[in-house]
């Protein structure tokens, strides 16, 4: 069974960068093999540009904080964060410095004495991060690190670990299958879906133009909609026939040079006005619809439009308070921004 | 919030398993018949041994008063002729001899146990079972064995000679190293059999911690492997050792009879010696010195895992 596939990446010193993709994608993979944990069967590994393929997991300028942490519960948090510097003979009053210094990035000085089975998983967390960081490494690995802790302590330490980062200057590469997170954290990501990188880039180029239907879905939700090329006006954008209309992309969102494409807008960027009001009055590039089913989501309102048999989410942001919210069987009128669009390659 | 039991989510008290709580007589119906057969076959022997190694022994070799420390005196060392070391040696050769033989176990079982416990799992049971075999097989029939085939003229001796291991017509029995061998081999399922457990399921992700951080083949198995299987070991070592140190038959067979080990020394004082008040001291002695080194290995390890760490 092939795990990775012509994966061929570069991540620049000092970058924070996410590996994201489901489960099984073969995101850990990866991290193992820039470990040294696994050896590849082909292709070539360099860190700081020296080839490192067949260099032993300890020999690595590279630490790594584990999914399960693995913290070794014998040894207390001091001893655990101390382990690799003593690997590595470092005389006992630098190591002292450093141990202090690293538990108090991760503020677990006042638990240095305690064992791993007396931890929190947020504190045994911050263990593992200490272990890591207090080796200066040239790159540290982060499996799924935050994916055994609830919501509110993740969005915590997510900060927390972008602090760091910028702190130390380290390389970080982040695996996860948490979109958010990774849009959140990283300078750039990558996508991977069965062993393959499917596109690479800054958070904001991903979410806003992603290459494909799989990395458009995976960032978040997302309309798709069957297009065919139509005759353009000479001069002016091509323009492109679909169910609910005809449509234009701006020139940024280059479209492929094929007669069938699949147009794709999110949700949030749909502009909903309603029928009746002044910004609701119909001009030619509005599509008028009708509002079929509405969920409150906090931030925002979900709502399904029908328009000319086709229907569309929509997120529209919660404003006023006073103002009264959508219903089903409302009339609306949609705006689908050329600049918003963006054409998908499958 | 979700995943909360709700109330009638709960089992229901009928569904429980019975609780022993209720009814000592229940208590006693169970374990009341081993602990008869303990307390009648086992402890109330050993009280006599025990009360008996206090006594006196009259010139015809019966039991008789008065209470004395005399047979201990003698145990140690302080004869009626000054000091004699004779019984501490046997003591120590006894104890010497467990530990020697717990201690070849130990260094040939560790690396049979991650073997078997790497191998595909239709082999694994295979491989215990071959582990187990000499057991099936009476442990006379076994040491003779052993004095066939290291014979002058055995297979082994001569396979040995033939490699230039030792000199032609060397006999490897009798003489210590072919007491080793037999001891080694019909103790090493007792480690073997503990310490694979540990091994089997032993947790990797802190040797790979461990690699990670810098730590090379030695230090990963120092850090991240032996804490785990430290009390398999430990377990093994014991159940070699004790048995080990008691044993006579192995040594008087293999050994050429020459060497007095604790269990000689107690059959013959029970026997031709005609002085139980005697032989039952060297026997609670070799107990005593068998349990303080219990309870000070209990003490060390008790004290190091202070934290009732679990390693599933």
């Amino acid at each position: 069974m092939q795990a990775l596939d012509r994966v061929n990446l570069r991540v620049a010193r000092g970058e924070y960068f996410a590996l994201l993709g489901p489960s099984g994608c073969g995101k850990t993979t990866l991290l193992r093999l820039l470990a040294g944990l696994d050896t590849p069967d082909a292709g070539e590994i360099r860190l700081e540009g020296r080839p490192a393929t067949d260099l032993p997991a300890h020999r690595r300028p590279v630490n790594t904080v584990f999914q399960s942490y693995a913290l070794f519960p014998h040894l207390t948090v001091w001893d655990n964060v101390a382990f690799g510097l003593r690997m590595k003979r470092v005389p006992a009053a630098e190591l002292e410095q450093r141990v202090v210094q690293a538990l108090e990035l991760t503020q677990i000085r006042d638990i240095a004495d305690r064992r791993p089975a007396r931890l929190s998983g947020g504190q045994k967390q911050r263990v593992a991060l200490a272990r890591a960081v207090v080796n200066e490494p040239a790159v540290l690995l982060l499996d799924e690190p935050l994916g055994a802790l609830d919501l509110a302590l993740r969005r915590q330490l997510q900060s927390e670990l972008k602090t760091l980062q910028r702190r130390l200057g380290i390389t970080f590469i982040h695996v996860t299958h948490d979109q958010e997170e990774a849009l959140a954290l990283s300078d750039r990501v990558g996508v991977l879906r069965a062993g393959r990188l499917e596109q690479v880039g800054p958070p904001r180029a991903l979410y806003e133009r992603p290459r494909n239907r799989f990395v458009a879905e995976f960032l978040g939700a997302c309309n798709l909609l069957p297009a065919r090329r139509a005759t353009a006006s000479p001069g002016g954008p091509p323009r492109w026939e679909t169910a609910i209309g005809p449509l234009t992309l701006t020139a940024a969102a280059s479209a492929p040079d094929r007669a069938q494409v699949t147009l794709a807008i999110r949700p949030e960027k749909i502009r909903l006005h309603r029928a009746g009001t002044p910004a609701g009055s119909h001009t030619e590039t509005d599509l008028p619809g009708r509002v079929t089913d509405v969920v409150f989501a906090g931030a925002q309102t979900h709502c399904q439009v029908e328009v000319r048999g086709q229907t569309l989410r929509v997120h529209v942001p919660n404003g006023h308070p006073a103002e009264a919210p959508l219903r089903p069987g409302e009339a609306v009128t949609l705006r689908l921004p050329p600049d918003a669009l963006f054409a998908l390659e499958d | 919030m979700r995943f909360s039991p709700s109330r009638t989510e709960r089992p229901r008290p009928a569904t429980r398993l019975r609780r022993p709580e209720r009814g000592r007589f229940a208590a006693w119906c169970t374990a009341g018949p081993g602990l008869l057969w303990l307390g009648v076959f086992f402890y109330l022997p050993l009280g006599l041994i025990l009360t008996v190694s206090f006594l006196s022994r009259s010139e015809l070799g019966e039991i008789t008063r008065p209470f004395t420390l005399e047979n201990y005196r003698r145990l140690l060392g302080f004869g009626l002729l000054g000091f004699d070391p004779l019984y501490p040696q046997i003591l120590l050769r006894s104890l010497g001899l467990g530990a020697l033989t717990a201690g070849l176990c130990v260094l040939a079982g560790l690396p049979l146990a991650f073997f078997i416990a790497g191998l595909p799992s239709r082999w694994k049971t295979a491989a215990l079972t071959l582990v187990v075999i000499p057991f099936w097989t009476n442990l006379l029939v076994r040491t003779y064995a052993w004095q066939i085939l290291l014979a002058p003229a055995g297979l082994l001796s001569r396979a040995a000679a033939a490699l230039g291991l030792v000199a032609p017509d060397t006999a490897l029995y009798p003489g210590p190293g072919a007491v080793l061998v037999a001891m080694v081999c019909d103790y090493l399922p007792f480690l073997v059999l503990p310490l694979y457990a540990s091994v089997e399921k032993l947790d990797w992700t802190p040797a790979e911690a461990a690699a990670d951080l810098g730590a090379g083949r030695w230090q990963v198995f120092r850090h991240a492997l032996w804490p785990q299987i430290r009390p398999g070991l430990a377990a093994g070592a014991v159940l070699v050792f004790l048995p080990a140190t008691g044993q006579f038959v192995i040594p008087d067979l293999l050994g050429g009879a020459r060497t007095v080990l604790l269990g000689n020394a107690v059959q013959q004082q029970f026997g031709p010696g005609l002085d139980w008040p005697f032989g039952a001291a060297i026997a609670t002695f070799g107990l005593a010195a068998m349990l303080a080194g219990l309870w000070a290995y209990a003490r060390l390890a008790g004290r190091r895992a202070e934290t009732p760490e679990v390693w599933a």
